[in-house]
C-alpha cells in the first residue's frame, strides 16, 4: 500500500516540490527583510536551541540548588554564628560609643565643676517597690563617705546612704523620705523637695501666695549641706493651691533615674562647709 | 527524441511568449506554459509530466520575473495532476480537455496565490480577476492549440512510423 502510494512519480513530485520551495526560500524575503531560508532555518533550529538552553539552564539550576548546597548547612551555621558574634560586637561598640559620649560630658562637667568628684558606675539597683536605691562600684577606698552627694551633669541623683570598702549604696532623691533644699522658678522661691516613693518629687513649704508654674525649673539651694547650690533637681509638673497655706507642687526629676548608669560622687563638698 | 521535442517545444513556447510580450501583450492571458504542462500530462507518463512541469515552470518564472519556483511548483503539480487524471478519465474529448485546462488554470491560480500568501509576499489587488481571465483565455486557447498539436503529433508520428510500416 505504502509502496503503491509512494510510487516513483509521487516521490519525484514531492522532491521537485520541495526543491521549488527551497528555491523560493532562497530568493524571497519576509516583509521584515529577512531571508525566508534564514527565517525557516531559524524556525527549525530555534526549538533545538531553546531546548538545549532550557536543559542547560535547568541542569545548572539543579546543580546550584541541590548539588552545590551540600556544604550550605554547615556554611549557614557558621554564618549564623558570625552574625550573632557581629551583633554582640556591634552592641558592645554602640555601648562603648554611648559610654564615651557620656564620659566626655562627665569630664567636661567635672572640669567646670568647682568641687572634687569621683566617677562611679551603677552596678546594682534595689527593687523599686521597696526602696529607691542603687549601688555604685566605689566605696570608702575611693574616699566616698556617707551623705556625699551623687549627681550627673543633668542634675542631682541622690546621696550616699551607706559605704563599704569598694561599694556604696545611693538613696535616690525620689525615695520616700529623701529631701533636698530647692529654689523654684524665676523668683527663686525656697522650698524642700521630697521624694514621693515613685518617680516624682513634691516641694513642701512654698506659700500659696507664691507664683509657681508648670515647667519652672527647681535648682538645689545648698541649704541641706549635702548638695551644692545651683544643680538642677527637676521641673514643675503641677502647682496648685490647696486649703492649706502651702502650695502643692509636683516635680519631675531632672535626671532620668531609671536609666542612669554613671554618676559622679562629690567627695569634698560637705567638708568644705 | 521525445526529450528533443520537449526541449524544442519549450524553446518555442519561450520565444512565442517573449514575442507576445513585445507585440501582443493581450495574448499573454493565454498561459502557454500551463497548456504545455497539461498537454504533457495528457500524453506522457506522470514522471515525465512532473519533470516537464518543473522545468517549464522554472522557465516561466525566469521570463515572467517571478521568483523561481513559484510557477515551477504549480506546473509540477498540474503536470502530475493531469497525468494522474488521465489514468482514470479519458480526456480525448475537446470539451473535456477544455474543462481540464480550466481546472488546471484555477489550480494554478490557487497554488500561486496560496504560495504568495503563505510566503508572506504581496498579492496584487486584481490577482483573482486577472487569474480568472487568464484561466478562461487559456482554456479557450487549449481548444485550438491542442487540436493543432494533436494534428502535428499525428503527422509526425506517421512520418516517423512510415519506414517501419513499409
Amino acid at each position: 500500500m505504502i509502496r503503491s502510494v509512494l510510487s516513483r512519480p509521487v516521490v519525484n513530485l514531492i522532491s521537485l516540490l520541495i526543491f521549488n520551495i527551497f528555491l523560493l526560500s532562497v530568493q524571497l524575503r519576509t516583509r521584515s527583510g529577512q531571508s525566508l531560508l534564514k527565517g525557516w532555518t531559524l524556525t527549525l533550529i530555534s526549538p533545538v536551541i531553546s531546548s538545549s538552553s532550557y536543559l542547560c539552564h535547568q541542569t545548572l539550576r539543579v546543580w546550584d540548588d541541590y548539588v552545590s548546597l551540600v556544604g550550605t548547612r554547615k556554611q549557614n551555621r557558621r554564618l549564623q554564628q558570625e552574625i550573632q558574634q557581629l551583633r554582640v560586637d556591634l552592641q558592645r561598640l554602640q555601648e562603648l560609643n554611648r559610654l564615651y559620649l557620656r564620659m566626655e560630658s562627665y569630664q567636661k562637667f567635672q572640669s567646670q565643676f568647682q568641687y572634687q568628684t569621683v566617677g562611679a558606675r551603677v552596678v546594682g539597683k534595689s527593687p523599686p517597690f521597696w526602696k529607691s536605691t542603687f549601688f555604685l562600684n566605689i566605696g570608702s577606698n575611693d574616699t566616698v563617705r556617707a551623705d556625699d552627694a551623687v549627681i550627673t551633669p543633668l542634675g542631682i541623683v541622690g546621696r550616699i546612704l551607706s559605704v563599704a570598702a569598694r561599694t556604696s549604696e545611693v538613696e535616690l532623691i525620689t525615695n520616700m523620705g529623701a529631701a533636698a533644699g530647692v529654689l523654684v522658678g524665676e523668683s527663686r522661691i525656697q522650698g524642700i523637695a521630697q521624694g514621693n516613693g515613685n518617680e516624682t518629687l513634691s516641694i513642701r513649704y512654698v506659700s500659696s501666695q507664691e507664683q509657681v508654674h508648670a515647667g519652672d525649673l527647681a535648682l538645689t539651694s545648698g541649704t541641706d549641706r549635702i548638695y551644692p547650690p545651683g544643680l538642677p533637681v527637676g521641673r514643675v509638673i503641677t502647682a496648685y493651691n490647696t486649703t492649706q497655706i502651702s502650695k502643692e507642687i509636683t516635680l519631675k526629676p531632672a535626671v532620668n533615674l531609671a536609666n542612669v548608669q554613671e554618676v559622679l560622687v562629690l567627695t569634698d563638698y560637705r567638708y568644705r562647709q | 527524441m521525445n526529450f528533443v521535442r520537449s526541449v524544442a517545444a519549450v524553446v518555442l513556447i519561450s520565444v512565442v511568449e517573449h514575442l507576445l510580450s513585445l507585440y501582443l501583450p493581450a495574448l499573454l492571458y493565454m498561459d502557454l506554459f500551463l497548456l504545455y504542462s497539461v498537454y504533457v500530462g495528457l500524453i506522457a507518463s506522470p514522471l515525465t509530466a512532473v519533470y516537464s512541469g518543473f522545468f517549464v515552470g522554472a522557465i516561466q518564472d525566469v521570463l515572467s520575473g517571478l521568483s523561481i519556483g513559484m510557477n515551477g511548483f504549480s506546473k509540477t503539480v498540474i503536470g502530475f495532476a493531469a497525468a494522474t487524471a488521465r489514468r482514470y478519465i479519458v480526456l480525448d474529448s475537446t470539451w473535456l480537455r477544455f474543462l481540464a485546462v480550466l481546472c488546471a488554470s484555477l489550480l494554478n491560480m490557487a497554488i500561486i496565490g496560496g504560495l504568495l500568501y503563505i510566503l508572506g509576499q504581496p498579492i496584487r489587488a486584481d490577482f483573482v480577476r486577472t487569474s480568472l481571465i487568464q484561466a478562461v483565455c487559456t482554456s479557450l486557447g487549449a481548444l485550438v492549440l491542442f487540436q493543432v498539436v494533436d494534428r502535428l503529433r499525428r503527422g509526425t508520428d506517421k512520418q516517423l512510423a512510415r519506414p517501419y510500416a513499409d
